[in-house]
């Protein structure tokens, strides 16, 4: 596993925060945010364009686990954050 | 969760622990249906409608250099992974502190699994069954044991091993 990496995600547009990935952690550092919403591209697809399959943030800290390699995808609604990526 | 990964780190219901044990591999349907077998696993007893085994110590107070006895043949416990959970001693011939050490692996090439003790004296000899503590085993693994002794004789006693498969 690499070091941990600092990910800022803007307000309002889908953040890549991991790529070609199978398993880690997003630990949520601070937000300004109402809601955080996540969902995954098997690696090297489109990145989502909506919140059509977005879920939201469970918590402080949300585990990736992929049975093959994904893009992690981070929309911050209603503000700004900053994430702790473990990878 | 983020990703597709159905099993995961709670895996799948024919998980086991692996075996040699690797440490952050295992999943947690394998720890809990391994826990199973520990307790309810098909037991066995070795020797089986046979002798004991019988183990002579060096002839040196605690001495080091007692013959590692081989008890289990390679090839023997072949159906599934195994483990020892009892060992019984037996016709320790004199008074004395005795440690037994176990292993596994090809003769000349064994590596220390555990270790139990007992002892004899003039009103109790201790004979019977001893819990012990081990590894789980691959199939097949032979076991051997080596017998070390508080006197400066070349102490003896038999021994047979209580154990169970990590099956039904």
């Amino acid at each position: 596993m690499a070091d941990p990496v600092i990910k800022d995600i803007p307000s309002g547009a889908w953040t890549l925060v991991a790529e070609n990935v199978t398993s880690g952690f997003l630990h949520i550092i601070e937000t300004q945010v109402l809601k955080l919403w996540q969902t995954y591209r098997t690696t090297g697809g489109t990145a989502p364009t909506d919140l059509a399959e977005a879920i939201q943030f469970k918590g402080e800290t949300e585990e990736i686990s992929a049975g093959s390699a994904i893009d992690v995808y981070i929309y911050a609604e209603g503000g700004t954050a900053q994430l702790r990526v473990d990878v | 969760m983020i990703g597709n990964n159905s099993d995961g780190n709670i895996g799948a219901k024919d998980d086991l622990v692996t075996v040699p044990y690797d440490a952050g591999t295992d999943t947690i349907l394998g720890y809990l249906r391994t826990g199973y077998y520990h307790v309810h696993g098909r037991p066995f007893v070795y020797p089986t409608k046979a002798d004991d085994v019988r183990l002579e110590a060096a002839a040196a107070a605690w001495g080091t250099t007692g013959t590692i006895t081989e008890v289990i043949p390679a090839s023997t416990l072949m159906n599934y992974n195994f483990d020892l959970h009892w060992i019984n001693i037996s016709a320790i011939d004199e008074n004395a502190t005795i440690e037994i050490d176990f292993y596994q692996g090809a003769s000349g090439s064994e590596t220390w699994i555990g270790s139990t003790r007992a002892s004899r004296t003039t009103n109790q000899a201790r004979n019977g069954p001893s819990r012990i503590q081990v590894p789980q085993i691959e199939a097949g693994t032979r076991i051997s044991a080596k017998l070390s002794s508080s006197t400066t004789n070349a102490t003896t006693c038999n021994i047979s091993f209580e154990g169970h498969y990590y099956h039904t």
